[in-house]
């Protein structure tokens, strides 16, 4: 039989272990909001036991471990939803973005400025003599080139736009994992040969290699150690222990200032390229609006631009003027570059008309300043189908290229809903297994508080005794 | 299953969210009286309504096209009216004439008489709508009639857009009314003008047979004159007959195109109530939800 002592100390180990309880409890309540924090759990163990005269006595309790609730394929699971979810909501949120430029609110819309360049050229047809008629001829043509050169340079600097987010996203990809690698180092060193886990740092991390996957592609496994192996698109080897790649954007050669995304080793060497490998995550939604929606929008304008210009000049061509231009033919009415590539960006009135109203002919014969045989020619440009191969007017075009952009829009966002729901089951699986329960924790220091009480009876129980013993001895 | 904390405040915060989305969206739709504010909020309505405007902008700039046509066409035919009652008064005057019952001195008076005509003729011919001469062709800066009458315009024909694939020409050829065609001048016509200067000299120097040869003339003349406003009539006509195809055409499409894009007031104001209703009482459930805890109960 062990001593009083041996008793006393029972009571204290207990002391010991109901306030590491109350302690964790408080941890728990104190975090129950923190971002991507997991509940702990204190696992007490008994003793090992002694035996002493043919007889095993328990002795006493102690904290083996702190464990945190954690499922790792909820949390891998997670990962893959968050990725998915980081795709869907920034291609949506992007190209959401463009809306403005089509938006039928705005009042200066290029189909708007289409009729009302057609309308002008009818009261051409119906005054070809009139000055302020030709004025106004003029303004239109003004306005519409305007409109045309407006959708363009707004597309072109939504573009540039995802380029500097693209750098960003990038930017803040590498800080993510610098510090993946460096908490690799720390937990390496807290867990060290132990049966510790290192709760809190693992759950940080954890919370970085998430915000990692809504950006880029990753694939990663828990190592020897502890320690998170992090691979990215087409295999690169991101993080390992405690070293990280580097990742940067780079201008794209021979091209204007777009970025692409590298992978260097920690000294900035051996650069890979790995944009076209991501297959996942906020930056393949930004590389796919910029290399492929935000064109594919360009370019239609493009072509509208083209089209109308090209038709218009080539009737214009053959028409007369007034005054100094009744006996001469061929004037442009626009002057666009001949590239398809840059028409809208190009477009403006020639100098000609620009200089002259009088130079916009609307005539077939010359010095006839009521002919308005040309301008009649052109009105009927505004119902002939030109684009598309001979299926569409302009405004059909233009209708036409707009819902298809607008429907891209509701695709995208009903797919970001889908994401978003998936993302928010998984999230609640994950929250409803580590996640904080005020109750539960309130319950959990009820316990531990009536334990602490009870050991410390054990221990007063123990003083007492030792009073009596010491009292024996008079 | 464990509801944690964070899972509680989630729920709420996506749930109340969800009602504010909705009820804002609402609010949008009654303050701007349009289902379709931007064009992913219905894009086949959307790029409808975009062809539809595209349409009725059409459609009123042929109304516009049609209604100034038709001014044009009102202008030429009152100057032809003007012109028949001319030449018909110059006849009356010649039948008179050509009898003996007047003298030299009455003849000479009455062509007096026919020259004020020519002039007034010479000045119908004349005539402008805005600042273009209706009767020039397409010289509609210059009068088409000089003051010996000759004929100074061209053959242009004014057309006007009608609809889509229509034209409708508007002015009339108006060579052929002062001018004699070479057939005509091989049956022995004259020109307008020309046939009254023949009355006038006829009147002038009492010369009967040259009156006689005027009076014939100008029933040749007259025909003419009536058969170009029985012409200006059918123009008119068909004119008129486009304008309220287009009016009709333009009403239906601005009838769809609202129906597209306009929201229905009643269903908007039910849909926005129904919204509000449904956002206080997430709000109210979820001040409920948040508040109770076991540690509220604890002493």
């Amino acid at each position: 039989m062990g001593g009083l002592y041996h008793t006393l100390n029972i009571g204290s180990q207990a002391l010991f272990a109901t306030r590491q309880g109350v302690d964790t409890a408080g941890h728990n309540i104190s975090n129950a909001h923190t971002e991507g924090y997991s509940r702990q759990r204190v696992n007490l163990k008994q003793r090992v036991p002694t035996e002493m005269h043919g007889i095993v006595r328990g002795n006493g309790v102690f904290v083996n471990n702190i464990t945190r609730a954690h499922d790792k394929f909820i949390e891998k699971s997670l990962n893959k939803s968050q990725q998915d979810f980081g795709d869907s909501q920034t291609y949506h949120r992007e190209l959401k973005s463009l809306e403005d430029i089509f938006s039928p609110e705005l009042n200066t819309t290029t189909d708007k400025e289409i009729s009302l360049f057609f309308n002008s050229i009818r009261d051409l047809a119906n005054m070809p003599e009139d000055l302020t008629v030709r004025t106004a001829v003029k303004e239109s043509a003004v306005n519409l080139s305007d409109s045309f050169r407006r959708v363009d340079r707004d597309l072109e600097r939504r573009q540039q736009d995802v380029n500097q987010r693209i750098a960003g996203e990038v930017d803040e990809a590498a800080r993510l994992l610098r510090g993946i690698a460096h908490l690799n180092a720390q937990i390496q060193y807290t867990e060290a040969g132990d049966r510790q886990e290192a709760g809190d740092l693992r759950d940080q991390q954890e919370k970085m290699v998430r915000d990692l996957s809504q950006k880029i592609e990753v694939n990663y496994y828990r190592g020897d150690m502890g320690m998170l192996v992090v691979r990215g698109p087409n295999e690169s080897l991101l993080v390992d222990r405690n070293f990280h790649a580097n990742i940067a954007p780079r201008v794209r050669e021979g091209d204007n200032s777009f970025f692409e995304i590298v992978v260097m080793d920690t000294d900035g060497n051996r650069a890979s390229a790995i944009s076209r490998h991501n297959s996942t995550g906020s930056l393949k939604a930004l590389f796919r609006v910029r290399d492929e929606e935000i064109p594919e929008l360009r370019q239609r304008n493009n072509v509208l631009a083209y089209t109308l210009g090209n038709a218009v000049n080539s009737i214009h061509r053959r028409g007369y003027g007034l005054n100094d231009f009744k006996e001469s033919t061929g004037r442009d009415f626009f002057s666009l570059s001949e590239d398809l590539d840059t028409a809208a960006s190009s477009i403006v009135i020639s100098s000609d008309i620009w200089e002259s109203t009088d130079a916009i002919s609307a005539a077939m014969t010359p010095s006839a300043p009521g002919d308005n045989v040309m301008a009649n020619e052109l009105l009927r440009l505004e119902n002939q189908k030109l684009l598309l191969n001979g299926n569409a007017t302009f405004n059909e075009y233009y209708s036409d290229y707009v819902g298809q952009y607008g429907l891209e829009v509701v695709r995208a966002k009903h797919i970001q809903e889908a994401d978003e729901v998936v993302l928010n089951d998984i999230k609640s699986q994950k929250e409803s297994v580590s996640g904080v329960s005020m109750d539960e924790e309130a319950a959990s220091l009820l316990k531990w508080q009536a334990n602490f009480t009870a050991s410390s009876r054990v221990i007063t129980t123990v003083d007492e005794m030792l009073e009596t013993v010491l009292s024996l001895k008079r | 299953m464990r509801i944690s904390e964070r899972q509680r405040y989630d729920s709420v915060s996506t749930r109340v969210e969800r009602a504010k989305g909705n009820n804002a969206e609402m609010l949008q739709q009654m303050s701007t009286q349009k289902s379709i504010n931007r064009i992913s909020d219905n894009p086949i309505d959307a790029s409808q309504v975009i062809r539809e405007k595209g349409r009725s902008n059409q459609l009123e700039g042929f109304l516009d096209n049609i209604s100034y046509g038709k001014g044009f066409i009102e202008r030429t035919e009152s100057s032809i009216v003007g012109i028949h009652d001319f030449l018909l008064r110059s006849k009356e005057l010649a039948v008179g004439m050509a009898s003996d019952t007047y003298g030299p001195e009455s003849r000479q008076a009455a062509a007096r008489e026919i020259s004020q005509i020519i002039e007034a003729i010479t000045s119908l011919g004349n005539t402008s709508f805005g600042n273009r001469y209706v009767f020039g062709g397409f010289r509609t800066q210059t009068p088409p009639l000089s003051k010996d009458g000759q004929y100074v315009g061209d053959d242009g024909a004014v057309f006007i857009q009608v609809d889509e694939a229509n034209f409708k020409k508007i002015n009339l050829p108006a060579r052929e009314l002062f001018e004699a065609t070479h057939d005509e001048r091989q049956k022995g016509h004259f020109n307008l003008i020309h046939s009254l200067n023949i009355l006038h000299s006829g009147l002038n120097t009492d010369n009967m047979h040259e009156i006689r040869v005027a009076l014939e003339e100008l029933d040749f003349q007259m025909d003419k004159v009536s058969s170009f406003q029985a012409r200006l009539g059918a123009v008119y006509n068909s004119l008129e007959k486009s304008d309220r195809a287009n009016d009709l055409k333009n009403e239906l499409t601005k009838t769809s195109t609202s129906r597209l894009e306009d929201a229905d007031m009643f269903k908007t104001t039910s849909d926005f109530k129904r919204t509000e209703t449904v956002l206080q009482s997430t709000l109210m459930a979820s001040n409920k939800l948040l508040q109770p805890s076991l540690l509220n109960f604890l002493q």
